[in-house]
């Protein structure tokens, strides 16, 4: 075997590895994420007395409250390199994606810095959030009443 | 059960995620924005509404998002036509958004990057 061959070989058998233990620590770090939403939730509602949609979006603020912090101090993208996946699907990617680009910007003054960049990175989800939402609706609602 | 539900859900969405992102060229922003894409077409098909019910994890991800415009979006067609469609798109994700921009905003007037 030539040595081109070889390092060939073993590029393909690392990157192989690669994917499949990030595909699991994603699934795992995703999972954990979803067992607290679960817990949180039945938490407040227990506690709380809230209703399931008030419980349910206090939830969502939780995630995104600690989200936001964990990116103040630093060390959201540490986290993100060793969790992968299981951070940046859930909400806490949008949340964390805006407060780094608040962040990154401010020193180009409050409007043309912080206000024009703040969605930078997440304006993308809530502009084809909306138009695909809105085309959805209007098809079901025309068509099928 | 519903916390195994919860968990096998979000984190086949994660992993699914992951296998895109390693197997193509495609950029994080592209993943999160067909995430959406998938949610909001879940929620049309009545999918998303049937998983729903079997842990409360499934609003986590990014896919909820999509599924809770298109949910709230309907409702107000439902109500009062296409203006209601355009006055309750936000309603249900408004809690989200704005716990984003609020909470952002105060963490980029405390804190610097970190380098």
């Amino acid at each position: 075997m030539t040595e081109d061959k070889y390092l060939k070989l073993v590029k393909e058998n690392t990157l192989k590895e690669n994917t499949l233990k990030n595909t699991f620590i994603s699934f795992l770090s995703g999972g954990v994420l979803g067992l607290m939403a679960e817990a949180l939730t039945n938490i407040y509602m227990k506690i709380l007395y809230l209703e399931e949609s008030s419980a349910l979006t206090l939830m969502t603020i939780t995630f995104i409250f600690i989200a936001v912090i964990l990116t103040g101090l630093g060390s959201f993208d540490d986290l993100v390199k060793k969790y992968r996946f299981g951070l940046l699907i859930p909400i806490t990617g949008f949340a964390s994606s805006v407060a780094s680009s608040l962040m990154d910007y401010k020193n180009e003054g409050t409007i043309t810095g912080l206000g024009a960049n703040m969605f930078k990175l997440a304006g993308a989800v809530i502009l084809y959030g909306i138009v695909s939402a809105f085309l959805l609706a209007l098809i079901k609602g025309v068509f099928y009443g | 059960m519903r916390y195994f539900y919860s968990f096998i859900f979000v984190g086949i969405i994660c992993a699914i995620a992951s296998i895109i992102y390693d197997n193509s060229k495609l950029t994080i922003g592209h993943i999160t924005s067909l995430f959406v894409i998938i949610g909001s077409i879940l929620g049309f098909l009545g999918i998303y509404d049937t998983i729903d019910s079997f842990g409360y994890g499934f609003n986590l991800p990014i896919t909820s998002f999509g599924n809770a415009l298109y949910l709230s979006a309907y409702q107000g067609f439902k109500e009062s036509g296409v203006l209601g469609l355009f006055m309750s798109m936000l309603k249900t994700t408004s809690g989200g958004i704005t716990a984003t921009v609020i909470f952002g905003f105060i963490v980029s007037l405390i804190c610097k990057p970190k380098d």
